[in-house]
Protein backbone atom coordinates (compact mmCIF):
# COMPACT_ATOMS: atom_id res chain seq x y z
CA UNK A 1 0.00 0.00 0.00
CA UNK A 2 1.39 3.69 -1.05
CA UNK A 3 2.29 5.58 2.23
CA UNK A 4 1.26 9.58 2.60
CA UNK A 5 3.72 11.37 5.17
CA UNK A 6 0.38 13.95 4.86
CA UNK A 7 2.40 16.76 3.98
CA UNK A 8 2.01 18.92 0.83
CA UNK A 9 5.31 18.84 -0.96
CA UNK A 10 5.51 15.27 -1.16
CA UNK A 11 3.80 12.10 -2.76
CA UNK A 12 5.28 9.38 -0.47
CA UNK A 13 6.75 6.33 -1.33
CA UNK A 14 6.45 2.93 -2.90
CA UNK A 15 7.57 0.76 -0.46
CA UNK A 16 5.85 -2.34 -2.36
CA UNK A 17 5.95 -2.28 -6.26
CA UNK A 18 3.71 -5.08 -7.06
CA UNK A 19 0.59 -3.37 -8.32
CA UNK A 20 2.32 -0.79 -10.07
CA UNK A 21 2.34 -2.48 -13.72
CA UNK A 22 -1.07 -2.80 -12.74
CA UNK A 23 -1.73 0.90 -12.52
CA UNK A 24 0.44 1.24 -15.54
CA UNK A 25 -1.65 -1.29 -17.68
CA UNK A 26 -4.88 0.36 -16.99
CA UNK A 27 -3.73 3.76 -17.28
CA UNK A 28 -2.17 2.96 -20.62
CA UNK A 29 -5.54 1.29 -21.89
CA UNK A 30 -7.41 4.15 -21.19
CA UNK A 31 -5.62 6.68 -22.62
CA UNK A 32 -5.48 4.57 -25.84
CA UNK A 33 -9.42 4.92 -25.66
CA UNK A 34 -9.41 8.55 -24.45
CA UNK A 35 -7.24 9.35 -27.50
CA UNK A 36 -9.99 7.57 -29.71
CA UNK A 37 -12.59 9.71 -28.21
CA UNK A 38 -10.47 13.43 -28.57
CA UNK A 39 -9.75 12.24 -31.90
CA UNK A 40 -13.20 11.40 -33.10
CA UNK A 41 -14.45 14.61 -31.71
CA UNK A 42 -11.59 16.25 -33.56
CA UNK A 43 -12.90 15.08 -36.91
CA UNK A 44 -16.28 15.71 -36.12
CA UNK A 45 -15.65 19.13 -35.45
CA UNK A 46 -13.48 19.51 -38.86
CA UNK A 47 -16.61 17.88 -40.81
CA UNK A 48 -18.67 20.65 -39.30
CA UNK A 49 -16.14 23.45 -40.68
CA UNK A 50 -16.16 21.30 -43.99
CA UNK A 51 -20.59 21.48 -43.84
CA UNK A 52 -20.43 25.30 -43.65
CA UNK A 53 -17.40 25.45 -46.43
CA UNK A 54 -19.80 23.73 -48.47
CA UNK A 55 -22.93 25.12 -48.04
CA UNK A 56 -22.10 28.74 -47.96
CA UNK A 57 -25.76 29.73 -48.13
CA UNK A 58 -26.15 30.08 -44.41
CA UNK A 59 -28.00 32.98 -42.21
CA UNK A 60 -25.87 35.91 -41.67
CA UNK A 61 -23.53 35.50 -39.08
CA UNK A 62 -24.06 31.86 -38.76
CA UNK A 63 -21.12 30.97 -40.95
CA UNK A 64 -18.76 33.23 -38.56
CA UNK A 65 -20.32 31.60 -35.96
CA UNK A 66 -20.08 27.80 -36.72
CA UNK A 67 -16.44 28.25 -37.34
CA UNK A 68 -15.61 29.94 -34.41
CA UNK A 69 -16.88 26.68 -32.94
CA UNK A 70 -15.56 24.24 -34.73
CA UNK A 71 -12.21 26.05 -33.26
CA UNK A 72 -12.74 26.03 -30.27
CA UNK A 73 -13.56 22.09 -30.45
CA UNK A 74 -10.28 21.88 -31.97
CA UNK A 75 -8.47 23.63 -29.60
CA UNK A 76 -9.92 21.67 -26.73
CA UNK A 77 -9.20 18.51 -28.34
CA UNK A 78 -5.10 19.51 -28.91
CA UNK A 79 -5.45 20.33 -25.19
CA UNK A 80 -7.06 16.97 -24.58
CA UNK A 81 -4.71 15.24 -27.40
CA UNK A 82 -1.22 16.38 -25.16
CA UNK A 83 -2.32 15.32 -21.84
CA UNK A 84 -3.43 12.32 -22.93
CA UNK A 85 -0.03 11.67 -24.68
CA UNK A 86 1.85 12.77 -21.54
CA UNK A 87 -0.42 10.57 -19.08
CA UNK A 88 0.48 7.21 -21.37
CA UNK A 89 4.00 7.76 -21.43
CA UNK A 90 3.86 8.43 -17.60
CA UNK A 91 1.52 5.08 -17.74
CA UNK A 92 4.48 2.93 -19.45
CA UNK A 93 7.11 4.27 -16.66
CA UNK A 94 6.28 1.65 -14.19
CA UNK A 95 6.87 -1.11 -16.84
CA UNK A 96 9.99 -1.99 -15.41
CA UNK A 97 11.77 -1.37 -12.50
CA UNK A 98 15.37 -0.69 -14.02
CA UNK A 99 15.61 0.43 -17.40
CA UNK A 100 17.64 2.82 -19.67
CA UNK A 101 15.90 5.80 -20.57
CA UNK A 102 16.42 9.35 -21.29
CA UNK A 103 15.59 11.50 -18.19
CA UNK A 104 14.94 14.66 -19.85
CA UNK A 105 11.99 12.73 -21.51
CA UNK A 106 10.60 11.93 -17.82
CA UNK A 107 11.37 15.34 -16.41
CA UNK A 108 9.44 16.83 -19.53
CA UNK A 109 6.51 14.50 -19.00
CA UNK A 110 6.26 14.96 -15.23
CA UNK A 111 7.14 18.88 -15.86
CA UNK A 112 3.79 18.74 -18.31
CA UNK A 113 2.06 16.52 -15.50
CA UNK A 114 2.47 19.31 -12.70
CA UNK A 115 1.68 22.64 -15.03
CA UNK A 116 -2.10 22.45 -12.91
CA UNK A 117 -0.27 22.72 -9.74
CA UNK A 118 1.61 25.42 -10.64
CA UNK A 119 -1.22 26.76 -11.85
CA UNK A 120 -3.50 26.29 -8.72
CA UNK A 121 -0.65 28.53 -6.90
CA UNK A 122 -0.79 30.99 -9.82
CA UNK A 123 2.64 29.93 -10.97
CA UNK A 124 4.83 28.34 -13.74
CA UNK A 125 6.96 25.87 -14.13
CA UNK A 126 9.62 26.42 -16.94
CA UNK A 127 12.11 23.50 -18.60
CA UNK A 128 15.42 24.45 -20.29
CA UNK A 129 18.32 22.17 -21.54
CA UNK A 130 15.63 19.28 -22.73
CA UNK A 131 16.93 19.56 -26.12
CA UNK A 132 19.77 16.78 -26.01
CA UNK A 133 19.46 13.18 -25.08
CA UNK A 134 20.25 12.59 -21.13
CA UNK A 135 20.29 8.77 -21.04
CA UNK A 136 20.73 7.10 -17.26
CA UNK A 137 20.16 3.63 -15.70
CA UNK A 138 17.19 3.31 -13.03
CA UNK A 139 13.82 3.00 -12.28
CA UNK A 140 11.54 5.45 -14.43
CA UNK A 141 8.89 5.31 -11.89
CA UNK A 142 10.64 6.31 -9.27
CA UNK A 143 13.13 8.76 -10.31
CA UNK A 144 9.44 10.88 -11.92
CA UNK A 145 8.34 10.90 -8.28
CA UNK A 146 12.14 12.53 -7.46
CA UNK A 147 11.55 14.83 -10.11
CA UNK A 148 8.06 15.96 -9.17
CA UNK A 149 8.65 16.12 -5.34
CA UNK A 150 11.31 18.34 -5.97
CA UNK A 151 9.01 20.62 -8.39
CA UNK A 152 6.28 20.95 -5.90
CA UNK A 153 9.29 21.66 -2.98
CA UNK A 154 10.33 24.32 -5.50
CA UNK A 155 6.76 25.41 -6.42
CA UNK A 156 5.95 25.79 -2.54
CA UNK A 157 8.85 28.26 -1.58
CA UNK A 158 8.80 30.10 -4.52
CA UNK A 159 7.19 33.72 -4.64
CA UNK A 160 4.48 34.49 -6.14
CA UNK A 161 3.91 34.72 -10.22
CA UNK A 162 7.78 33.80 -10.02
CA UNK A 163 8.52 30.38 -12.31
CA UNK A 164 9.94 27.58 -11.08
CA UNK A 165 12.94 26.07 -13.13
CA UNK A 166 13.86 22.47 -14.18
CA UNK A 167 16.95 22.00 -15.90
CA UNK A 168 18.65 18.71 -16.82
CA UNK A 169 22.38 18.50 -17.34
CA UNK A 170 25.18 16.75 -17.82
CA UNK A 171 28.74 16.49 -16.27
CA UNK A 172 31.35 13.53 -16.71
CA UNK A 173 29.14 10.45 -15.89
CA UNK A 174 26.43 12.20 -13.72
CA UNK A 175 22.91 13.30 -14.95
CA UNK A 176 21.56 16.20 -12.69
CA UNK A 177 17.96 17.67 -12.78
CA UNK A 178 18.34 21.12 -11.23
CA UNK A 179 15.19 22.65 -9.76
CA UNK A 180 15.63 26.85 -9.19
CA UNK A 181 12.50 28.87 -7.83
CA UNK A 182 13.14 32.67 -6.41
CA UNK A 183 11.94 31.78 -2.48
CA UNK A 184 11.69 34.38 0.73
CA UNK A 185 14.93 33.76 2.59
CA UNK A 186 13.44 32.18 5.79
CA UNK A 187 10.70 30.61 4.20
CA UNK A 188 10.16 26.75 5.87
CA UNK A 189 10.59 25.29 2.35
CA UNK A 190 14.36 25.93 1.82
CA UNK A 191 15.18 22.39 2.65
CA UNK A 192 14.60 19.52 0.79
CA UNK A 193 12.38 17.02 2.11
CA UNK A 194 13.07 14.00 4.29
CA UNK A 195 10.83 12.06 1.75
CA UNK A 196 12.89 13.21 -1.14
CA UNK A 197 16.06 12.64 0.42
CA UNK A 198 14.70 9.16 1.10
CA UNK A 199 14.21 8.89 -2.28
CA UNK A 200 16.90 9.62 -3.67
CA UNK A 201 18.88 7.22 -1.22
CA UNK A 202 17.12 4.51 -2.75
CA UNK A 203 17.97 5.23 -6.07
CA UNK A 204 21.25 6.36 -5.21
CA UNK A 205 21.00 10.06 -5.95
CA UNK A 206 22.08 12.68 -4.30
CA UNK A 207 20.33 16.14 -3.10
CA UNK A 208 21.90 19.33 -2.53
CA UNK A 209 19.28 21.81 -1.97
CA UNK A 210 21.00 25.48 -0.51
CA UNK A 211 19.63 29.04 -0.86
CA UNK A 212 22.16 31.07 -2.18
CA UNK A 213 20.89 35.53 -3.07
CA UNK A 214 17.24 33.93 -2.65
CA UNK A 215 17.03 31.11 -5.25
CA UNK A 216 16.26 27.32 -3.90
CA UNK A 217 17.89 24.80 -5.79
CA UNK A 218 18.11 21.36 -5.52
CA UNK A 219 20.43 19.42 -7.17
CA UNK A 220 19.84 15.58 -7.67
CA UNK A 221 22.69 13.76 -9.16
CA UNK A 222 21.70 10.54 -10.53
CA UNK A 223 23.98 8.10 -11.00
CA UNK A 224 25.68 6.86 -14.67
CA UNK A 225 24.79 3.79 -16.60
CA UNK A 226 26.36 0.49 -15.53
CA UNK A 227 27.65 0.23 -19.00
CA UNK A 228 29.63 3.34 -18.79
CA UNK A 229 30.74 3.09 -15.39
CA UNK A 230 32.18 -0.61 -15.65
CA UNK B 1 -17.00 10.09 -58.00
CA UNK B 2 -13.35 10.79 -55.99
CA UNK B 3 -10.10 10.67 -57.64
CA UNK B 4 -8.84 7.90 -55.67
CA UNK B 5 -10.61 5.36 -53.53
CA UNK B 6 -9.12 4.29 -50.40
CA UNK B 7 -9.96 1.41 -47.67
CA UNK B 8 -9.83 2.72 -43.82
CA UNK B 9 -9.27 -0.18 -41.49
CA UNK B 10 -10.12 0.93 -38.06
CA UNK B 11 -12.19 -0.46 -34.90
CA UNK B 12 -13.15 2.72 -34.14
CA UNK B 13 -16.25 3.11 -36.31
CA UNK B 14 -17.72 6.94 -35.27
CA UNK B 15 -13.85 8.27 -36.40
CA UNK B 16 -13.39 5.85 -39.17
CA UNK B 17 -17.00 6.66 -40.96
CA UNK B 18 -16.67 10.46 -39.75
CA UNK B 19 -13.03 10.66 -41.37
CA UNK B 20 -14.42 8.57 -45.07
CA UNK B 21 -16.90 11.36 -45.26
CA UNK B 22 -14.58 14.40 -44.65
CA UNK B 23 -12.20 12.70 -47.45
CA UNK B 24 -15.53 12.90 -49.82
CA UNK B 25 -15.30 16.14 -49.95
CA UNK B 26 -11.38 16.49 -50.90
CA UNK B 27 -11.51 14.51 -54.11
CA UNK B 28 -11.14 11.00 -52.21
CA UNK B 29 -14.14 8.26 -52.80
CA UNK B 30 -13.62 5.73 -49.24
CA UNK B 31 -14.74 2.92 -47.83
CA UNK B 32 -14.07 1.58 -44.22
CA UNK B 33 -13.53 -1.89 -42.21
CA UNK B 34 -13.29 -2.44 -38.86
CA UNK B 35 -11.49 -5.51 -38.12
CA UNK B 36 -8.50 -6.85 -40.86
CA UNK B 37 -11.27 -9.53 -41.54
CA UNK B 38 -13.61 -7.40 -43.23
CA UNK B 39 -10.50 -5.15 -44.49
CA UNK B 40 -9.27 -8.12 -46.77
CA UNK B 41 -12.96 -8.90 -47.54
CA UNK B 42 -13.35 -5.48 -49.07
CA UNK B 43 -9.55 -5.80 -51.19
CA UNK B 44 -11.40 -9.01 -52.76
CA UNK B 45 -14.38 -6.78 -53.59
CA UNK B 46 -13.08 -3.85 -54.24
CA UNK B 47 -10.34 -1.88 -55.99
CA UNK B 48 -8.45 1.04 -53.80
CA UNK B 49 -5.81 3.06 -54.60
CA UNK B 50 -4.36 2.93 -51.20
CA UNK B 51 -5.10 1.55 -47.40
CA UNK B 52 -4.73 3.26 -44.30
CA UNK B 53 -4.25 0.77 -41.21
CA UNK B 54 -4.61 1.48 -37.83
CA UNK B 55 -1.86 -0.42 -35.65
CA UNK B 56 -4.18 -1.75 -32.69
CA UNK B 57 -7.35 -3.68 -34.19
CA UNK B 58 -9.25 -6.37 -32.35
CA UNK B 59 -8.36 -10.18 -33.44
CA UNK B 60 -5.76 -9.63 -36.73
CA UNK B 61 -3.57 -7.18 -35.39
CA UNK B 62 -2.31 -4.08 -37.57
CA UNK B 63 0.54 -5.58 -38.38
CA UNK B 64 0.05 -9.23 -39.46
CA UNK B 65 -2.94 -6.96 -41.67
CA UNK B 66 0.07 -5.14 -43.50
CA UNK B 67 1.87 -8.15 -43.79
CA UNK B 68 -0.72 -9.97 -45.37
CA UNK B 69 -1.92 -7.25 -48.00
CA UNK B 70 1.58 -6.40 -48.83
CA UNK B 71 1.90 -10.17 -50.22
CA UNK B 72 -1.30 -10.06 -51.66
CA UNK B 73 -1.47 -6.81 -53.27
CA UNK B 74 2.52 -5.54 -53.55
CA UNK B 75 1.57 -2.55 -55.58
CA UNK B 76 -1.13 -1.06 -52.96
CA UNK B 77 0.66 1.72 -50.92
CA UNK B 78 0.02 1.98 -47.26
CA UNK B 79 -0.25 3.94 -44.65
CA UNK B 80 0.04 3.42 -40.93
CA UNK B 81 -1.74 4.94 -38.22
CA UNK B 82 -0.71 4.30 -34.70
CA UNK B 83 -1.14 5.97 -30.89
CA UNK B 84 1.32 6.98 -28.71
CA UNK B 85 3.35 5.38 -26.14
CA UNK B 86 5.52 2.46 -26.30
CA UNK B 87 3.06 0.17 -26.18
CA UNK B 88 1.82 0.99 -29.46
CA UNK B 89 4.82 1.41 -31.80
CA UNK B 90 5.69 -1.02 -33.73
CA UNK B 91 9.13 -2.21 -34.42
CA UNK B 92 11.15 -0.26 -36.76
CA UNK B 93 10.20 3.11 -37.90
CA UNK B 94 8.93 1.68 -41.71
CA UNK B 95 7.83 -1.39 -41.07
CA UNK B 96 8.00 -3.60 -44.41
CA UNK B 97 5.25 -2.73 -46.57
CA UNK B 98 4.45 0.71 -45.00
CA UNK B 99 4.87 4.11 -47.08
CA UNK B 100 4.39 6.17 -43.90
CA UNK B 101 3.78 6.12 -40.45
CA UNK B 102 1.09 8.97 -39.11
CA UNK B 103 0.35 9.75 -35.56
CA UNK B 104 -2.87 9.91 -34.18
CA UNK B 105 -4.97 12.38 -33.86
CA UNK B 106 -4.96 12.54 -37.89
CA UNK B 107 -4.67 15.79 -39.47
CA UNK B 108 -7.36 15.66 -42.85
CA UNK B 109 -5.05 18.02 -44.64
CA UNK B 110 -1.96 15.47 -44.20
CA UNK B 111 -3.08 12.60 -44.30
CA UNK B 112 -4.45 13.97 -48.03
CA UNK B 113 -1.26 14.87 -48.59
CA UNK B 114 0.25 11.46 -47.57
CA UNK B 115 -1.80 9.90 -49.53
CA UNK B 116 -1.37 11.47 -52.28
CA UNK B 117 2.33 10.84 -52.30
CA UNK B 118 1.85 7.37 -51.84
CA UNK B 119 -0.07 7.03 -54.81
CA UNK B 120 2.58 9.44 -56.97
CA UNK B 121 5.34 7.30 -55.90
CA UNK B 122 2.76 3.80 -57.10
CA UNK B 123 2.14 5.64 -59.88
CA UNK B 124 5.51 6.34 -61.20
CA UNK B 125 7.19 3.01 -60.15
CA UNK B 126 4.85 1.20 -62.85
CA UNK B 127 5.37 3.43 -65.30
Amino acid sequence: MRKNDGTSNNVGEFPDRTGLPFVGRITGSVTHELSNVISTIEQVAGLLADLVETNPVLEDGLTARLHDISGRIERQTERGTVLIRELNFFSHLSDKESAEFDLTEVVRNIAVLSRRFANLQKKEILTTGLEHDVMIESDPLMISQLVFNALMIGLQGAESAEPVTVAVTKCDQHATITVNSKTSIGSPHLEASESLQRLAAELKCEVESNVVTGELRISVKCPPRRSTAE
Amino acid sequence: MGDYRVLLVDDEEELVSTIVERLSYRGFESDYAINGQTALQKLREQQFDIVVIDLKLPGMSGNELINTISMAYPNLPILMVTGHGAGDSPAGAHPDGIFELMLKPLDISELVSKMREAIGAQERRHK
